[in-house]
């Protein structure tokens, strides 16, 4: 049975799938390795608190260096828009409904619901996409005991 | 490295910082600038591997065998001369700041003393 402290390393490898090709080619091993030790230190001494904070500075992380690399893609951009303006027509509506300007039919919420649907899942779909094209180096970025490879330096375009 | 890239960003001094005794691996590295900084400054994998590739890159610090003994997953760096000299200007720096403001008496402890 996977204890919670290999469940968070294996999440945070297959994450690393997700970070620019050049860093995860050059520490991808490491920077999983790294984070392993981190986690398994900070739950020996700060409980989940410890866990907590480990986890928190890897998702920033994966915000600052993972995403916006995502981000330039249409498949995530196209639904940011999408979802952004359909929030803003519904919050709007719900305002205007509130203040009795203007009492919205039924139908509206729903097409509302339907816009937002569909702007939810397709970032989604687009990074696990972009996550299964390159599933073959998970075997690379695991926590296997197998001796590190030499790597390509990373650019200094990506850094 | 020109004076003009003084002052340092955190991630970078902090990395010098932890190299300054001697060689580590990444995790050592990690570890140390978090005890530098009294645990007020986290470093993740990510940030810390950009930074030790641009450290690289820069000449500042470079990539060792380490012991004998070591793990082979890990990866060792040390300080380079220009390194120690980034790191030496840096605290140069540090220091000349703190003697001004004892100066004009902004540090609070010493305004109350």
């Amino acid at each position: 049975m996977i204890d919670t402290m290999q469940l968070s390393s294996r999440i945070y490898a297959r994450l690393l799938v997700l970070y620019p090709g050049d860093l995860r080619r050059a520490y991808g091993t490491e920077m999983a390795f790294v984070f392993a030790e981190d986690i398994e230190a900070a739950r020996r001494e700060g409980g989940l608190r410890g866990v907590i904070r480990v986890w928190r500075c890897a998702l920033a992380e994966f915000l600052r260096f993972a995403l916006p690399g995502h981000a330039s893609s249409p498949f995530i951009r196209v639904p940011a828009v999408w979802f952004a303006f359909s929030t803003a027509t519904l919050t709007a509506e719900m305002l205007m409904s509130r203040c009795r300007w203007w009492n919205a039919p039924t139908f509206f919420h729903a097409v509302c619901a339907a816009l937002l649907l569909p702007a939810l899942t397709s970032p989604t779909v687009s990074l696990a996409a972009v996550w299964a094209c390159r599933g073959q180096e998970l075997t690379s970025l695991g926590l296997s005991d197998a001796p590190r490879t030499e790597h390509a330096p990373c650019s200094k375009s990506t850094i | 490295m020109p004076r003009s890239d003084l002052p340092l960003p955190p991630a970078t001094f902090f990395i010098l910082f932890a190299l300054a005794t001697g060689e580590k691996h990444g995790y050592a590295i990690m570890r140390e600038a978090r005890s530098l900084s009294d645990h007020r400054f986290q470093i993740g994998p990510a940030t810390l591997y950009t930074t030790v590739q641009r450290l690289l890159d820069s000449g500042w610090i470079e990539e060792t065998r380490g012991p004998e003994d070591s793990d082979p997953r890990r990866r060792y760096y040390r300080l380079t001369r220009q390194g120690k000299s980034t790191l030496h200007r840096e605290m140069e720096r540090m220091e000349a700041l703190v003697r001004k403001s004892k100066a004009l008496k902004l540090r609070p402890m010493e305004s109350q003393s």
